[in-house]
């Protein structure tokens, strides 16, 4: 489990966090860091609910921001994805969350990409194909 | 400090993508709410140039701050909050108490912080941060919560009143949150209303959810219930706020199902008397 932020390898340059100072090891905010931290991780399926959390609760609350997520990620992927996965869609959407937590540095639109991306890879995606004008020199 | 002077006054809704031209001919809009995040300063919507056109002020709302994290505070989030607000000639900007981002990753959803002195400095040093950077007045609202923490030293009325105090942050009242913390952690709502200082009410969110399995969803995707409106009575009772906003983000209605809704809030705030 990761204990610090660090820059993200997907965050643009020069729009870096530029933070008000990483906090001193053995903090009350370093401790707090660690503790919301494995809460995240918790909730994002990764760890058992911290010490003194209500388990069921944590549960109801991660299928929550699953639920959120997805949402989200079908209304930004392309008709393409949509067209392609039909009823399979929210099967494939479920899988992506649960595997792949959104790195700080990244936004919902890059969540889709790289989801998009990821089902491309898979070969769910019909190959993408490079217009052909019809006075093209091009084969 | 007093939210009179930045606050926006009357009735609102949020703006979102989805609703532009409903937003834009809906009678009655005193003023609109916008997603910080989902704005680029430089590229705004024409539909918000036509708001603005025709004096509709519009509140700039972030949502990934995270002002209660206490990993380093994300300045490019906070001065993009910023740039929006400049962008959209705001008097006044909000986010929340609560934090979306721990270990590296995002939450994608607001999360209670620790009711803990220890959680507390955090919040007040990120709010101060972000103040020094920010063009206008920051507002923070109280968040719906399904879980929270153990160890509270603070009650949560006890909580949003120091912050105020300590950082001179104003508020936006959420009271579908405090219902949904009312249902869900057994919180009373009028004991927080008690603490809270009202006079820092900047604005007051109103917004429909779902009771599933005896658990409070504040979904904005529903109806305006009974309880919600009730509490907003009873925040208005004690004292008028300047604004009450209707947030809707998903499974949009009709425009004449929000144009009642937005009727609603405008009977409850009407009634009471505007302080002195």
């Amino acid at each position: 489990m990761r204990t610090s932020a660090g820059p993200s390898p997907t965050h643009p340059a020069g729009a870096g966090p530029s933070p008000v100072g990483s906090p001193p090891a053995g903090s009350a905010r370093a401790e707090l860091a660690q503790r919301q931290a494995e809460l995240l991780a918790a909730l994002l399926g990764h760890a058992p609910a911290p010490h003194g959390f209500d388990g069921h609760r944590v549960g109801v609350e991660a299928g929550a921001l699953r639920a959120k997520r997805r949402r989200v990620l079908a209304r930004l992927v392309d008709d393409e994805v949509v067209d392609a996965l039909g009823p399979r869609l929210e099967e494939h959407l479920d899988r992506w969350v649960r595997e792949h937590p959104r790195r700080t540095g990244t936004g919902f639109h890059d969540d889709a990409d790289a989801f998009t991306a990821s089902l491309r890879r898979d070969g769910l995606l019909p190959r993408r194909h490079r217009a052909r004008w019809p006075w093209s020199t091009r084969g | 400090m007093s939210a009179d002077g930045v606050a926006p006054r009357g009735v609102g809704i949020g703006w979102r993508p989805e609703i532009d031209l409903t937003v834009e001919r809906l009678p009655g809009v005193d003023f609109v709410e916008v997603v910080a995040e989902d704005l680029a300063p430089a590229a705004l919507p024409a539909s918000l140039g036509v708001l603005r056109a025709r004096g509709v002020p519009v509140v700039p709302h972030a949502v990934s701050c995270s002002l209660g994290g206490a990993e380093p505070l994300r300045t490019d989030r906070v001065d993009h909050l910023g740039a929006v607000a400049e962008a959209v000639g705001a008097t006044l900007v909000s986010d929340h108490v609560a934090f979306v981002r721990a270990g590296g990753l995002e939450s994608g959803h607001l999360l209670p912080v620790p009711r803990t002195r220890d959680a507390l400095d955090v919040l007040v040093s990120n709010v101060r941060a972000a103040q020094d950077r920010l063009p206008v007045p920051l507002a923070l609202e109280n968040i719906a919560a399904l879980l929270e923490w153990p160890d509270a030293e603070l009650d949560e009325g006890a909580f949003l009143a120091e912050l105020c105090e300590r950082t001179g942050a104003l508020l936006v009242l959420d009271v579908a949150n405090l219902h949904a913390c009312a249902v869900n952690l057994g919180q009373d709502p009028e004991r927080v209303l008690d603490r809270l200082p009202l006079e820092r009410v900047a604005y007051v969110h109103a917004a429909g959810g779902v009771e599933r399995d005896g658990l409070y969803h504040d979904t904005h995707a529903h109806a305006l219930t009974e309880p919600v409106l009730d509490l907003l009575a009873s925040v208005c009772a004690r004292r008028r706020p300047p604004g009450v906003l209707l947030e809707r983000d998903d499974r949009y209605p009709p425009s004449a199902e929000l144009a009642a809704e937005l009727a609603a809030l405008r009977r409850v705030h009407d009634a009471a008397t505007v302080p002195s």
